[in-house]
């Protein structure tokens, strides 16, 4: 009976060792200990149906310890290894590539769509989806305030006006603004809106290669050699940034007259554009993240610090608390350090599909989830 | 291959004693300059087609040289990969395996062996398990020793063998009421599947989200180590769709577009990944090149409309001659396409979508002689789309559900094996649906957007007998299309197009400002010569800014040859009431009519009726003398009120109590004037009908040319709507 019991625990054994080559010490440990537990149970199991088949006289063809015994704990032992393996994997798939694992307190409001894009300013959010805009409460417990620019189609892109109580949206078709509390939705230009931003006098807007800036009431137009895919404002430097399919190019505004100022290669797409008061960085999508410290972009040379690799894909890009942090889609969101090197300090898996970043005037940061369709604040533990 | 004694021996003892009476470095060399022919001799053979010869001569080759590693490998692969799982090729699997065995023995560091020995496994049944073992151990040492290509095809395949699982655990639902899903009260029970998705069972949350995740791993790790390595990007592709994605499928593919991979299915992929993203434009140049890149059989077959049609259309579009059925393609994508207005043909885009979508979802290299929309889930997929629901039952049975129809078709063979089909007698009931339903959008947006267009055509001759002058009244109903919209102005894009069947052409754009909001309807009418021919003629209202602002309308303008001596009529008109002028008409022009768009007058309104006669003899006197007759008869009563007004209502006009099919008016009259040089004779006449009932009407006008005795006849349905509605 030892014997047959040794050689069930062997098998199933042997097979994760052998199954597991690649895995680590610990991951065998699991596997073997799993195995056993399973083994033991099916013997236990085993043993009751010794008692309860009266010490295996009325037992039948199949006896406790020659047939009982092996084929239960066989199966215990074979299932324990198949359950080791799934955790194994569960847990393999929930560890980040690089960095910590970080877990933050998420505060969070449903969206009747998936957020295309969002915007906070003191205490209002403006979402914009599918379903049209909405106004929230950037409180303590988000929640909708109400609904604007209902019916209108294709808008994807939002923000608060921040030298009148508005909001500015751009989408497939048209730039449009109205206010935050009521009013109708005004048709400010026409064409497809690739990118807006907006700065305490005024606004940017940008229709393919043609970028449109208003100041007080002034405004005009520059062509761009690139589509433009992103703007921002940075509020530190006081200047307009653009983001191209390879660049990212200054935009002044000098005597009303919109001029292209400084321009950075990027070597990749600028899909999202962020600034605190040391660095400006973007998001290339699948070529990382590129960041340049704001003392050296007046200097001859032009240092570009760089991400690459991981995350995998780069949605947005946000400083929070000192730190960039990365919206990296299904991968999480991602927490880097950009000084002395360019480095990811830790990942969040706590959100299903990070796609949107914003900070709010109190250095919190909000992000857009597109698989769940929610808005969350998070805030560390 | 059965065993033979003497061959044992001859593998054992020959080699060995060649080997020992050879000079070792003349025999070293001239084996493995006689090997290396074999092998390479065999290779052409099997280039050609030639496999039993090919293996011939490597059987040659490894009975000469038992441990030459070159020929040990391509026997083995050859005999492994020529096998098909199942126990009746245990024989050649076996062999392939002794081949590949003894070469990774001695050539530890050559990763091909284990990675053929892990592709053995896998059709070896009972040890499938351990493929993974061999497939890990090769992508290892491919790894160590720089071996890219086998590196890259391990990785693929173990990303193979999880996703498989994965396929296998998502959409898994679990039983909550202790029922299992019965097939066949699903085939005979209307409800029945809705009742069981919502009351007997749940989806199980993030089911295969870990092997989803581990093999979308294993594909990058075979990109990573091969970046031309185009199946593990589409199968990345597939993986990817399944979460929304869409940027990220771009990006796996863009690598390989860029270098316009012959591979369709990339193609295919990533434009389906544009499309979903809203860039329609790009996925339009996309799916073109994808088509252009797949064999000549599938293409074919994918442009054709074989599947999308009810088998008795099929067949006959099948028969067409090639250019004629390229005609009618043509045709049914311009008819299918909600709005000719946008640049995309949004309809052929989710059609090129859903095959795109089987590409990925049911196409493996064991079903790779078989294309995924040929499947039975494949068809499905491109009749209706991809089902908002996707059921996989405990019992290995998946549910595809559509709730807006109420349809469900359910297959027996989980998500995870190519070869699901129809269970039970749902391939009956597919063919059934087929017959009624050939092919749905409902998946696709604009689709449900777009409104239709009230509006009245009528033909008059045109200068002469070789052209009419087509008349269109359409109209906006701008309220309607910009109900709940919160703007304070925009612009609706009116446009019309015509052309022969196969294609049609812009002929008027209009951009109608839109100040909101608004309760006002825009009339649109126009007046066109066109030459004699069968057309149809599109209507279109756009605002691409407004969600619901979009309506169409389409007809089919048969104009057919006249024939100038004949008498005959043109189609009636119908128009506000104008007063009578006392002026002999000559043309339309001259009667001043304001058509009403919509062929819908109001009780208690007066219309004016107004038709063109030709080839009218005239007498003696040059006059003309006809006698009309103008009948208008109910032909359906539209019932208002409350449910048992209208149910009581639907009685009585079954029991034939109601006036429906009573004549509700007739006039008759004789008109004597002079033809004066006209080539025609117009006619007007005013008419009311009072507080007659609100419904379906039709007109009939029938000229009698007193001096010939010939007669003519043509009609017009129109519509009463109730006295207090506004009306045109």
């Amino acid at each position: 009976m030892a014997m047959l019991a040794a050689v069930s625990l062997a098998l199933p054994c042997l097979s994760s060792v052998t199954l597991a080559q690649t895995a680590v010490e610990q991951k065998v440990d699991r596997r073997v200990r799993y195995a056993v537990t399973g083994a033991l149970a099916g013997a236990v199991l085993a043993g009751g149906f010794h008692f309860a088949s009266d010490r295996g006289r009325s037992a039948g063809n199949c006896r406790p310890a020659s047939c009982a015994l092996p084929f239960l704990s066989l199966s215990g032992a074979i299932s324990g290894v198949f359950i080791a393996r799934e955790l194994d994997a569960a847990k393999r798939a929930a560890t980040p590539r690089v960095g910590e694992s970080d877990r933050y307190r998420l505060t969070g409001t449903k969206l009747a769509a998936s957020p295309e894009s969002f915007d906070i300013r003191d205490s209002l959010i403006a979402a914009v989806s599918d379903s049209g805009v909405v106004i929230l409460s950037a409180a303590e417990q988000p929640r909708a305030l109400r609904r604007r620019a209902a019916g209108l189609n294709g808008l994807n892109l939002i923000a608060f006006r921040l030298d009148e109580p508005s909001v500015l949206i751009g989408g497939t078709s048209a730039l449009y603004s109205t206010g935050v509390e009521t009013g109708t939705v005004t048709r400010l230009l026409g064409g497809s809106v690739s990118a807006i931003a907006t700065s305490p006098t005024g606004w940017l807007s940008a229709s393919g290669r043609m970028v449109h800036v208003a100041a007080g009431l002034t405004r005009d137009s520059v062509e761009l050699p690139a589509l433009v895919l992103s703007a921002h404002f940075d509020a530190t430097g006081r200047r307009w940034w653009v983001g191209t399919e390879n660049s990212l190019v200054e935009i002044t505004m000098r005597d009303a007259r919109a001029a292209l100022g400084q321009q950075l290669d990027a070597s990749a797409p600028v899909r999202a554009i962020t600034s605190s008061d040391e660095w400006i960085a973007v998001a290339h999508g699948e070529s990382g993240v590129s960041a340049w410290r704001r003392s050296t972009l007046r200097e001859g040379v032009i240092n570009t610090v760089r991400l690459q690799g991981e995350p995998r894909f780069a949605f947005d890009v946000a400083f929070a608390h000192g730190e960039l942090f990365i919206a990296a889609g299904t991968d999480g969101l991602f927490r880097a350090a950009l000084d002395p090197a360019a480095r990811i300090l830790g990942v969040s898996r706590q959100l299903p599909f990070v796609t949107l970043l914003r900070t709010d005037g109190l250095g919190r940061l909000w992000v857009g989830d597109r698989l769940r369709s929610e808005l969350v604040r998070v805030d560390k533990p | 291959m059965p065993f033979s004694p003497w061959r044992a021996v001859r593998r054992a003892v020959l080699p060995a004693i060649i080997m020992a009476t050879a000079p070792v470095t003349a025999r070293s060399v001239g084996a493995q300059s006689e090997t290396a022919q074999l092998v390479s001799a065999s290779l052409a053979k099997l280039d050609m087609g030639d496999t039993a010869a090919a293996l011939s001569m490597l059987k040659t080759a490894t009975d000469r040289y038992p441990q030459d590693p070159g020929a040990l490998y391509w026997r083995g692969r050859l005999l492994a990969r020529t096998s098909a799982s199942g126990v009746g090729n245990t024989p050649q699997r076996l062999l392939a395996w002794r081949l590949l065995n003894r070469g990774s023995k001695s050539e530890a560091d050559d990763p091909r062996f284990l990675f053929e020995m892990g592709l053995l496994r896998l059709k070896t049944p009972l040890l499938r398990f351990e493929a993974e073992r061999f497939l890990l151990r090769a992508r290892d040492i491919a790894a160590r020793v720089g071996d890219s290509t086998t590196q890259s095809e391990a990785a693929y395949e173990l990303g193979q063998i999880r996703e498989r699982r994965y396929r296998t655990t998502y959409h898994r639902y679990s039983y909550t009421g202790g029922i299992f899903f019965d097939q066949f009260a699903a085939l005979n029970r209307m409800h029945y599947v809705r009742e069981f998705l919502q009351q007997s069972s749940r989806p199980i949350e993030n089911a295969g989200a870990t092997e989803r995740h581990e093999a979308e791993e294993m594909y990058r790790a075979a990109l990573k180590a091969n970046s031309g390595h185009s199946p593990s990007a589409r199968a990345m592709l597939g993986l990817l769709y399944d979460q929304r994605r869409y940027d990220e499928m771009t990006s796996v593919a863009r690598p390989f577009l860029r270098d316009s991979t012959p591979d369709a299915r990339l193609w295919f992929g990533a434009a389906l990944a544009r499309f979903r993203a809203g860039d329609a434009a790009t996925a339009t140049s996309w799916f073109a090149a994808g088509l252009q890149r797949l064999s000549t059989d599938d293409r074919r077959e994918v442009l054709d409309l074989g599947s999308l049609l009810r088998v008795g259309d099929s067949t006959r579009v099948a028969g067409l001659a090639d250019g004629v059925r390229a005609a009618t393609v043509t045709a049914f994508w311009e008819a299918a396409d909600p709005l000719l207005s946008t640049p995309e043909n949004e309809a052929q885009l989710e059609y090129y979508s859903r095959v795109a979508f089987t590409m990925l979802n049911y196409e493996d290299r064991e079903t790779a002689h078989r294309s995924g929309w040929r499947t039975d889930r494949g068809q499905v997929i491109l009749r209706y789309g991809e089902p908002p629901t996707v059921a996989l039952m405990p019992e290995i049975i998946t549910v595809f559900w559509y709730p807006e129809t109420e349809r469900s078709f359910v297959f027996s063979g989980s998500l995870g094996f190519t070869a699901a089909v129809f269970a039970g007698d749902f391939r009956e009931l597919t063919e059934a649906t087929r017959a009624i339903d050939p092919f749905r959008l409902d998946n696709l947006a604009l689709a449900h957007q777009v409104d239709s267009i009230s509006h009245q055509v009528a033909r008059f001759r045109g200068n002469d007998a070789s052209e009419y002058e087509v008349i269109t009244a359409a109209r906006l109903d701008v309220a309607t299309l910009y109900k709940g919209v919160d703007l304070d102005r925009s612009a609706l894009n009116w446009s019309m197009r015509l052309g022969s069947p196969d294609r049609m052409r812009l002929i008027e754009e209009v951009t109608v400002p839109v100040t909101l909001p608004s309760i006002d309807n825009e009339v649109m009418t126009s007046a066109k010569l066109i030459p004699v021919g069968d057309y149809r003629l599109r209507m279109e209202a756009y605002d691409p800014g407004v969600r619901n602002a979009a309506a169409r309308a389409q007809v089919n303008l048969a104009l057919p040859k006249m024939d100038a001596s004949k008498l005959s009529s043109s189609d009636i008109l119908l128009a506000q009431r104008v007063a009578d002028s006392g002026r002999l008409l000559r043309r339309r022009s001259d009667a001043a009519l304001q058509p009403i768009p919509a062929t819908t007058v109001a009780q208690r309104d007066t219309f004016a009726v107004y038709w063109e006669n030709y080839g009218l003899t005239p007498d003696a006197n040059g006059d003309v003398l006809a006698g009309v007759k103008i009948v208008i008869t109910l032909v359906e009563i539209v019932r208002v009120g409350n449910t048992a007004t209208r149910l009581f209502g639907n009685i009585v006009d079954v029991v034939g109590l109601s006036p429906e099919g009573d004549q509700t008016l007739s006039i008759s009259f004789d008109r004597n004037e002079p033809l004066s040089g006209r080539d025609r004779v117009p006619m007007l006449v005013n008419l009311g009908l009072g507080s007659a009932p609100v419904g379906r009407y039709r007109l009939e006008i029938t000229v009698t040319d007193r001096v010939s005795g010939t007669r003519t006849t043509s009609r017009r349905d129109f519509s009463l709507s109730p006295f207090d509605r506004p009306s045109l």
